[in-house]
């Protein structure tokens, strides 16, 4: 990032390179749409480009892209929603005809036993998760995300989100507890197979490690 | 249905919190202990943080975008048109920008061009290499069946198709190709093989090693084997006949084998019949195993009812061996069993000219139809006789010698005198079939008889056992 400060477009292109799919996906799951998460991650680019001059070497470079990320996340949120006011349209968000809720609504069907057992498929699967996720409140959303796929630890989180530890203790533990009571219909009924073996304690240690990117860590400065 | 979720500022269970710091791995050692104490005998707390760690687990679930170049381009390309916009009289500025931005997206753009290289060539491959897996599944059919033709003859061969039928009643000749691999589409064939038992994807496995140790060129004639089987309108009966005869085949002598592949057609298809009848006379010899004590005992009482006839209708030759084996042997010797077991194995192909010892066709040798052996022996059993034998069978024998011989009369007679000489032996004070196993009649054989039986098929490896202990 000093780089990208000292005007270096190469170093720039390099730091896109290596953030862009991560930013794509976050902002999949806190964008107010899908289809225009990738725009969203643009505009992340450009305000950190045009902010360039204020980066401070202190300072971390993930923890100043998520930051950034989650700003233009919720402005694109409020922007939507006060044109959704003037519309009044209620457009659902992505590029499927079900609202996210409606979606859980429809396929819990199947999870209450009321329809017959089936074993969803991968996409369908990824779909039923990804609508779990969109009905968090967005800053359960942005918490999770980055303690589940940035690797992030709390100290870390409430430094990007702006927010103490406990708060995003309390963030974490609500996300969770949300996405357990969501998902667990699935894993009982069978619809969605539960790949962790129950009763093993040793399998419920801490394993947030193992989800970290620790490659992407280093060297973020010196770009 | 509502779909209720706690918000950010609804209080939370305590416990709730504690699990999740925990699987953050977020808990000082005393709390992680004191927990884990609790876990340990709290059942219901254990439930709740394996429901906490699934949920959690299936956040993988959620798609991961594949690099875009194209965003990383606009990307730079926007940040190009700002450099300009914010300073559009300093020149210096978009000159110190211009060329490192001209650059990075010369790079940008090689490095997208040379991914989509990259992707393509890998996505080609993978393609190949799932279309080579449905080839590896067969590669026994394809290696060895490749001549299009000469296995639909086979396919068109009654003698052929009696054979196949009769072999899989015994559990013979039964394609050992598991999956379908071939059947499934390219897409799905990745999750397919993910979801085979351990078992069969081994089996998988080992095939598709084999395919990759071939050199490219026969690799090369594999796959055009395969393809030329896909264009044909009998493709999927082709590929079945050749899954038969790639299991056939390899339990053949090594010289009828060569004879079967060779390029002159009137030496193949001499050869094919003769395999044929071979393993038409293997299926009647181990139609055997199959004979349960009940049709054993009528087999032998029907022996036993031909001699008596014999011996009334004053047939000298089979009088004269009795009489001489009472002589010779002396009082306690089963003189009618003995003179049984002469007239069965007298018309037995076990001789020195059996089956593998012979150049001609067993079919056509005239000592299988009654006639003489020569000198002062019983004659062998004759159609009439083994037609008596037929006639006291249980329905159930009856049904499995029908589906052997498939109404070729030189079958039936075959599988008959097979079936008499299985009686004999099973009924021979020598007989110790119950007594000991393959294995521990292997192992009392003398070192170089070892020797002979390691060298020949499996097949061959159990008849020569039974042979060992059987009837002297």
């Amino acid at each position: 990032m000093l780089r990208v400060r000292d005007d270096d477009a190469g170093a720039f292109a390099e730091l896109m390179k290596r953030y862009e799919a991560r930013l794509v996906r976050l902002m999949h799951a806190i964008g107010p749409r899908h289809n225009i998460a990738e725009d969203l991650a643009q505009e992340t680019f450009m305000r950190v480009f045009r902010a360039r001059k204020s980066y401070e070497p202190g300072a971390k470079f993930s923890t100043w892209l998520f930051t950034i990320a989650g700003n233009v996340a919720r402005n694109a949120s409020r922007s939507l929603g006060r044109r959704h006011e003037v519309s009044e349209v209620d457009a659902p968000r992505g590029d499927q005809s079900l609202s996210s809720p409606q979606l859980l609504a429809s396929t819990a069907l199947d999870a209450s036993g009321l329809m017959p057992n089936r074993l969803v498929e991968g996409a369908e699967r990824a779909e039923i998760v990804r609508a779990a996720v969109s009905v968090l409140s967005e800053r359960q959303r942005m918490a999770l995300m980055l303690s589940r796929f940035e690797n992030m630890s709390y100290v870390e989180i409430a430094e990007t989100m702006g927010l103490s530890t406990k708060a995003v203790k309390s963030l974490l533990s609500r996300a969770r507890v949300n996405l357990r009571e969501l998902l667990q219909p699935y894993i009982e009924s069978g619809l969605i197979p539960n790949e962790r073996d129950a009763g093993d304690l040793n399998n419920n240690q801490p394993d947030h490690a193992a989800f970290g990117q620790e490659d992407d860590k280093e060297s973020e400065s010196s770009v | 249905m509502s779909i209720a979720t706690i918000s950010d500022e609804a209080p939370l269970d305590p416990d709730d919190e504690l699990l999740v710091s925990y699987l953050d791995g977020e808990l000082s050692r005393e709390e992680q202990s004191t927990l884990q104490s609790r876990l340990l005998s709290d059942q219901q707390l254990r439930r709740r943080l394996q429901q906490l760690q699934s949920g959690w687990d299936l956040l993988e679930e959620l798609p991961q975008p594949s690099p875009s170049f194209q965003l990383v381009e606009s990307t730079l390309e926007l940040a190009v048109a700002d450099v300009i916009r914010e300073q559009p009289g300093d020149t210096n500025s978009w000159s110190r920008w211009r060329w490192p931005m001209i650059v990075a997206l010369a790079c940008l753009l090689g490095s997208a061009g040379a991914y989509a290289v990259s992707a393509a060539v890998k996505s080609n491959q993978y393609q190949q290499q799932l279309n080579d897996l449905a080839i590896a599944e067969n590669l026994d059919a394809y290696m060895r069946g490749k001549d299009l033709e000469l296995m639909r003859q086979l396919s068109a061969s009654a003698d052929w198709s009696k054979m196949v039928a009769a072999s899989r009643e015994l559990g013979d000749l039964k394609p050992s190709a598991t999956t379908s691999i071939a059947s499934t589409s390219l897409f799905e064939r990745e999750d397919m093989v993910r979801k085979l038992p351990i078992e069969k994807l081994r089996q998988l496995n080992l095939r598709w090693d084999r395919f990759t140790g071939l050199g490219e060129a026969e690799q090369a004639q594999v796959r055009r084997t395969a393809d030329a089987v896909t264009r044909q309108p009998d493709a999927e009966l082709l590929l079945q006949t050749m899954q038969t005869y790639a299991v056939w085949i390899q339990n053949l002598p090594t010289e009828l084998r060569d004879e079967i592949e060779s390029a002159d057609p009137a030496i193949r298809r001499s050869a094919i019949d003769k395999a044929v009848e071979l393993t038409q006379i293997s299926i009647s010899q181990r139609s055997t195993m199959k004979l349960d004590d009940e049709t054993i005992n009528w087999i032998f009482f029907a022996l036993q009812q031909v001699l008596r006839k014999r011996l009334q209708d004053g047939d000298q030759a089979t009088t004269a061996f009795m009489e001489r084996v009472r002589e010779r042997m002396g009082e306690g010797m089963d003189e009618k069993n003995a003179t049984i077991a002469m007239m069965v194995f007298s018309g037995s192909l076990r001789g020195p000219a059996g089956p593998g010892n012979s150049g001609s066709s067993p079919r056509r040798r005239p000592s299988w139809f009654g006639a003489s052996p020569g000198g002062d022996r019983p004659l062998p059993l004759t159609p009439e006789e083994l037609g008596t034998i037929r006639l006291v069978l249980p329905d159930q024998a009856i049904a499995v010698l029908d589906l052997i011989a498939a109404g070729d009369p030189w079958m039936e007679a075959l599988t008959l005198r097979a079936w008499t000489e299985e009686a004999v032996r099973r009924n021979s004070p020598f007989n110790r079939r119950d007594d000991s196993t393959w294995l521990e009649r292997y192992n009392e054989l003398p070192a170089s008889e070892r020797d002979v039986i390691d060298l020949l098929p499996p097949k061959e490896i159990l008849s020569e056992l039974s042979r060992e202990s059987d009837f002297p």
